[in-house]
């Protein structure tokens, strides 16, 4: 019986560090909107073309322009974007920017300081992309579905 | 070696041709919102202590003489073109190579142009793209231990971890489920090389190798997990293991798992050097759990292999086996502190100083270190 109260103990143990290291469920995709300049003829992208181009591996449009994707500040619609489109939390993005820097290969996306900055800036580059907080005002620029 | 000549000239050409066909575009200025001149840096700082006899510069009564740092600065001249140089220091305790080590070192200064659809090239001094770790090998926050398996990427002597040339790279199928990643250098380098009889590192000279490579990684549609295969071929001169005006063709190839996940790591690599007569193997795995946002525990076993089919010496033994195990907390992205306890035996201790015929020795090493970057 005693063995048998170890061996359990011991399970527990086990499930509890193997239930630490699963992969946490993915958060909402709600919360945050993807925007484009109103000009781009664009009107979706899936989730891995939308993650490229923030990761910088997709560099142009479609129609030959080049990305200017940028960051938004620190909020729940960035990490709600990290997770919907690269599927990893904020802080593991910034991690891999670490490692992009410190290998000499290049440099994350510029980061504004609010959604207005975002909106501003994607309204005035013709090859612009960002995103901002679900309630911030989209009216000079487009709102791109992105797609799972 | 005719062979290389060849492929160094052809890469040369196909760089020329691709540069002058990016120059033809009119270079744009940086865009508004692009920083022109971002510095960065990093800085790790270690207490190690060996229970035994002294291994990787770690003496039995310790040492805070252990530490890599370096500091970066990037500038941007066009929208596609920059300039970027890395100094840095690394201080190895009680190592023999601190004799022949500079205080501080040119890591990396090269120059950068972007040829569009991902493609870029980089003409000047380089990390070599080899494996997962070597281009950051001194990184220490983005390190799960003080530094990457040193029975594979190795530490001191024969360390090849930057080139003097160039390095096309290129990313294919970005928007697909599997992408892929590929890096082709050419060019020469120099590293420390021991004396062959004693393994001691002090007076030795240091070799040259002109050669060239490549990496490919291979992204796979599970975020994260990518494979990848790597190597490069390269003529060696003024080696110790030729008599002087010899020079000795060299080879090595790698062969890498890589799954960085939200809430664990498992990386494993195998390779092998080959020169005539000398086939040097190594590999290591790595295990990496994120037990919080913060706390990770790290696990790692690691082991080189050498044989040896020469005239004068035969063998067919194990250099060094490794295993560490090690927490580390991260206050911040840019802020860890660890603790790492190594249990190693082998061939590789510096006092006493063995020579790879000696009998295997073993010891304890612990690192406490904390790093920070910006």
């Amino acid at each position: 019986m005693f063995m048998t109260k170890i061996a359990a103990l011991r399970l527990a143990a086990g499930a509890a560090i193997v239930w630490r290291l699963l992969p946490a469920p993915a958060a909402a995709a709600d919360g945050y909107k993807v925007v484009i300049n109103a000009a781009n003829p664009v009107t979706s992208l899936d989730r891995r073309e939308a993650s490229a181009i923030f990761l910088r591996r997709s560099t142009r449009w479609p129609d030959g322009t080049t990305v200017m994707a940028v960051d938004g500040p620190d909020s729940p619609a960035r990490e709600a974007f990290s997770k919907d489109v690269h599927g990893k939390k904020a802080a593991s993005i910034r991690s891999h920017w670490l490692q992009v820097i410190f290998s000499g290969r290049g440099v994350p996306p510029p980061e504004k300081a609010s959604d207005n900055d975002v909106i501003l800036y994607v309204k005035t580059h013709p090859g612009a992309i960002g995103y901002v907080a679900s309630a911030t005002a989209t009216d000079d620029v487009k709102v791109l579905k992105v797609t799972p | 070696m005719k062979l290389i000549r060849r492929e160094l000239l052809g890469l040369f050409l196909g760089l020329t041709a691709g540069t002058r066909a990016a120059a033809e575009a009119p270079a744009a200025p940086p865009a508004e919102n692009e920083r022109k001149l971002e510095v960065h840096g990093f800085l790790s700082q270690a207490f190690a202590i060996s229970d035994g006899y002294q291994v990787l510069g770690i003496p039995s009564e310790g040492t805070f003489d252990y530490r890599t740092a370096a500091l970066q600065l990037r500038a941007t001249l066009t929208a596609k073109d920059s300039i970027v140089i890395q100094v840095g220091q690394a201080r190895l305790g009680e190592s023999p190579i601190m004799a022949v080590r500079n205080e501080i070192d040119l890591d990396w200064i090269f120059y950068e142009r972007q040829l569009g659809a991902g493609t870029s090239v980089r003409v000047g001094r380089i990390k070599i793209p080899f494996g997962i770790y070597n281009e950051i090998r001194f990184v220490g926050p983005l390190l799960p231990f003080f530094r990457p398996a040193d029975a594979f990427y190795g530490e001191g002597s024969y360390v090849f971890s930057s080139i003097n040339g160039a390095a096309l790279s290129k990313s294919l199928f970005a928007r697909h489920r599997f992408s892929v990643d590929a890096d082709l250098y050419a060019g020469e380098w120099s590293f420390v090389q021991g004396d062959p009889e004693l393994q001691q590192i002090a007076g030795a000279t240091r070799a040259r190798a002109r050669g060239l490579g490549g990496q490919l990684w291979l992204n796979t549609p599970l975020d994260g997990l990518r494979f990848g295969v790597g190597g490069d071929r390269s003529t060696w001169s003024n080696s110790v293991e030729a008599p002087p005006g010899v020079k000795v063709r060299h080879k090595r190839w790698v062969a890498s798992v890589d799954g960085n996940f939200e809430r664990f790591r498992l990386s494993a690599e195998l390779g092998e050097h080959t020169s005539p007569g000398v086939l040097f193997a190594s590999s290591y795995v790595l295990v990496s759990g994120h037990v919080t946002d913060k706390l990770s525990v790290n696990l790692q076993a690691s082991r080189s292999h050498v044989k040896l089919d020469l005239v004068l010496a035969q063998l067919d033994d194990e250099i060094g086996r490794d295993y560490a195990a090690g927490l580390s907390y991260a206050f911040r992205p840019d802020l860890v502190a660890k603790v790492e306890n190594h249990w190693t035996r082998g061939r590789n201790f510096e006092e006493p100083g063995v020579t790879i015929f000696s009998p295997a020795l073993s010891a304890d090493y612990v690192i406490l270190s904390l790093s920070a970057l910006f």
